[in-house]
């Protein structure tokens, strides 16, 4: 399918996460389209790699691009941290298949914060 | 369909939403587009999203306050930056705009009458290191102008807020967390005394004694120099009238918070401080109803993390859709049936600006290697975490919490700090569950006489009070002991007595050590703001600041028991004068 080894991914953080990526409110971000098979709990594919997904590109972003506080982004199951609302697209990652969504080029990944607490 | 062994543990929502989804992955609205919002097991797509809630908002708003209305009120919303108030802000405008043709044709009397939109600014409290970074990022990009640079500098939210409102032609009324201390800001409007604290036990006594000390506050008289400089009569009210610098109310209120150990306790004196300044603020600006965006989500937590910390009484004020618990003002919370969720999702779609830093996180005042989290942070991550797997946990909570009812409290005797309803014999009720002593008793006695016994040799004035702790007769020994030290200081007013449970829980975690002495060689190093101050003289019975000094004035020249004892004490009363003096 995808032939090309990276991805353009539009990353979109608003609601107090881009506080978290030095203030940044998008970021143009290319992204391995496959990821090699890691031997955490986060199996997935049979293949020696698989396409990349939400789940990689959490991990991926965390790495390369947070900042600060990595606790306030990524949660404990290699998710993000609950309370943060992820939209692929435009739409609700609940309604896409949340951490398994295969990453397509030109995908659009909004992060919002929803913990506003002070 | 679905298996069988699901159903019971469906919820209503869900089972409901099930039957209504007749295409998966379709607006379980209007079923004809690609749905790309879910909350709670209902999926929606943009458009229908919108109309739900904003129908949900109505409804929400129409029990709050009846549309039925002889006159319009005016009312306040209180704006933090955030999405939630910024949702509100919207959802107002969206129902106070209706088509002309709408309103010309039946008449209809407004429902509210001005709109008005307050934010506290609470930059001051910032994380400092932050704020260095908002610096550095702001030097990198140097095509800002000198002014907005020192606007920014300042990390005041103040001129985004100001903006935002002023986009919906509302009017705005912003204020800065620190302006607390501002005499203005009490009920009188003209309040300028501050009140400190003093604990009844002399200092070196209070590692000794498990107890928990009973707090006594003195109100002090605002003055530009310091509180005790002023003759006792002050008569010069024009010298007090200079207005504090706004570094010295920063100063002041940093001050208090540092005087808490704990990070609840910070964030708890500091959100009475700003729900103090919102009723103000809308008061002031003739508003009867004060309406605020909580979220359901909010919401939820507030009544979990309320509860631990002790303010159960006055839960249902300080949570439900309507209260009128505020002295003319009632507040009214109409976005409690959305969640957080769907509000971000709102501002999302709107495309409404929201204030990314608008709510001073103290967690950076505790210095400490781990993260230090207080109550509400982990009740917040209890919430939203049980929230993810269960997405009915807000409303269930908010639910069950919305059959309370009110206490039956005067507003009269409202606790000074918080401006709760206090319920009474809190005090007696905390001693008696409350074990705050080793068993061993046998080690305090003894060092206890131990005190008094040397005390009598060197320090003249921890041994009057020790031996009007053991007479145990508190309230008339404090006027003696006062009295006889320092005769300008006036005798110390009841604090501790006065609170409601939570916040006499919550000063549990005030540092002692930072609170004056009741022998007077200490100073208390923080000051609580007018609003307590004048709280405490009413409570206490006086109408105003001049009442209480004149009051004062008067005993002070008529007492003649107490000379006796001032004599017997002579020769230490001159000691502690010259050192004042000093």
């Amino acid at each position: 399918m995808a032939t090309k080894d990276t991805l353009q991914i539009e990353l979109q953080f608003s609601g107090g996460m881009e506080l978290l990526f030095d203030n940044q409110k998008t970021i143009q971000a290319d992204v391995p389209a496959f990821f090699p098979i890691v031997t955490k709990d986060t199996d997935t594919n049979q293949q020696e790699r698989h396409a990349a997904t939400i789940r990689d590109l959490i991990a991926w972003t965390s790495i390369e691009l947070l900042k600060e506080r990595p606790e306030l982004f990524i949660g404990d199951d290699g998710s993000v941290r609950a309370g943060i609302l992820v939209l692929i697209n435009g739409a609700d990652w609940e309604l896409e298949g949340e951490l398994e969504y295969e990453l397509q080029d030109k995908d659009e990944i909004v992060f919002i914060s929803t913990l506003h607490g002070g | 369909m679905s298996c069988s062994i699901d159903e019971p543990t469906m919820t209503v929502a869900e089972k409901r939403a099930k039957a209504r989804a007749v295409h998966v992955g379709f607006c379980c609205k209007c079923k004809t587009t690609r749905s790309t919002i879910i909350v709670r097991y209902a999926e929606y797509c943009d458009p229908c999203f919108l109309i739900a809630l904003d129908s949900k908002f109505r409804t929400a708003l129409r029990n709050a306050r009846p549309y039925r209305v002889t006159n319009p009120e005016n009312v306040m919303l209180a704006f933090s930056g955030g999405s939630s108030s910024r949702s509100l802000i919207h959802l107002f405008d969206v129902f106070h705009s209706l088509p002309p043709e709408v309103t010309s044709n039946k008449q209809q009397p407004k429902i509210y009458n001005d709109i008005h939109v307050c934010h506290v600014d609470e930059s001051c409290l910032f994380e400092p290191s932050s704020l260095q970074t908002q610096i550095q990022s702001q030097g990198q990009n140097d095509s800002h102008s000198k002014e907005i640079k020192e606007e920014k500098l300042d990390g005041s939210t103040m001129e985004q807020a100001r903006s935002i409102a002023a986009h919906y032609n509302y009017l705005f009324h912003g204020v800065r967390i620190e302006d607390i201390y501002d005499p203005e800001w009490a009920d009188s409007h003209c309040f300028e005394a501050v009140a400190t604290l003093v604990t009844s036990l002399p200092k070196d006594q209070l590692a000794i004694s498990g107890e928990a000390p009973e707090l006594l506050s003195h109100i002090h008289p605002m003055s530009p120099l310091s509180t005790s400089s002023g003759p006792p009569g002050l008569s010069s009210e024009t010298t007090r009238r200079q207005k504090m610098s706004r570094q010295e109310k920063i100063a002041k209120l940093k001050a208090l918070l540092a005087a808490c150990t704990t990070l609840t306790a910070k964030e708890t004196i500091l959100g009475h401080i700003r729900s103090s300044l919102l009723a103000q603020l809308a008061k002031r600006a003739d508003c009867t109803i004060l309406a605020l965006g909580d979220s359901a989500t909010r919401v939820a937590i507030q009544i979990i993390g309320l509860t631990a910390i002790g303010r159960g009484f006055s839960l249902p004020h300080e949570t439900s859709l309507e209260s009128n618990w505020i002295q003319g003002c009632k507040v009214i919370r109409p976005l409690k049936d959305c969640l957080a969720k769907e509000l971000d999702t709102l501002c999302r779609l709107s495309n409404l600006e929201v204030i990314e830093k608008h709510t001073a996180r103290l967690g950076w005042t505790i210095q400490s290697k781990g993260e230090i989290k207080s109550i509400k942070q982990l009740t917040e991550e209890f919430i939203i975490g049980l929230d993810k797997d269960f997405p009915s946990t807000a409303a269930t909570v908010c639910r069950t919490a919305a059959k309370l009812t009110p206490p039956d409290v005067q507003y009269q005797d409202k606790c000074p700090l918080c401006h709760g309803p206090v319920q009474a014999g809190v005090q007696e009720w905390k001693k008696r569950i409350t074990v705050t002593t080793p068993p061993s008793r046998d080690d305090q006695e003894t060092a206890k006489d131990f005190n008094d016994t040397c005390c009598s040799s060197t320090v003249g004035t921890s041994c009057c009070s020790n031996s009007n702790r053991s007479i145990n007769s508190s309230s008339s020994c404090t006027q003696n002991s006062t009295k006889s030290h320092s005769t300008d200081e006036k005798p110390p007013l009841p604090f501790s007595s006065l609170l409601c449970y939570g916040c006499l829980t919550n000063l549990r975690d005030l540092n002692l050590k930072s609170m004056g002495s009741l022998n007077g060689d200490e100073t208390s190093q923080f000051e609580l703001p007018p609003y307590v101050a004048w709280t405490i003289l009413d409570r206490v019975g006086y109408k105003s600041l001049e009442d209480y000094e004149n009051a004062f004035v008067a005993k002070d020249t008529d007492v003649d028991p107490r000379e006796s004892l001032r004599e017997q004490i002579q020769e230490f009363l001159i000691a502690s004068d010259s050192e004042s003096e000093e």
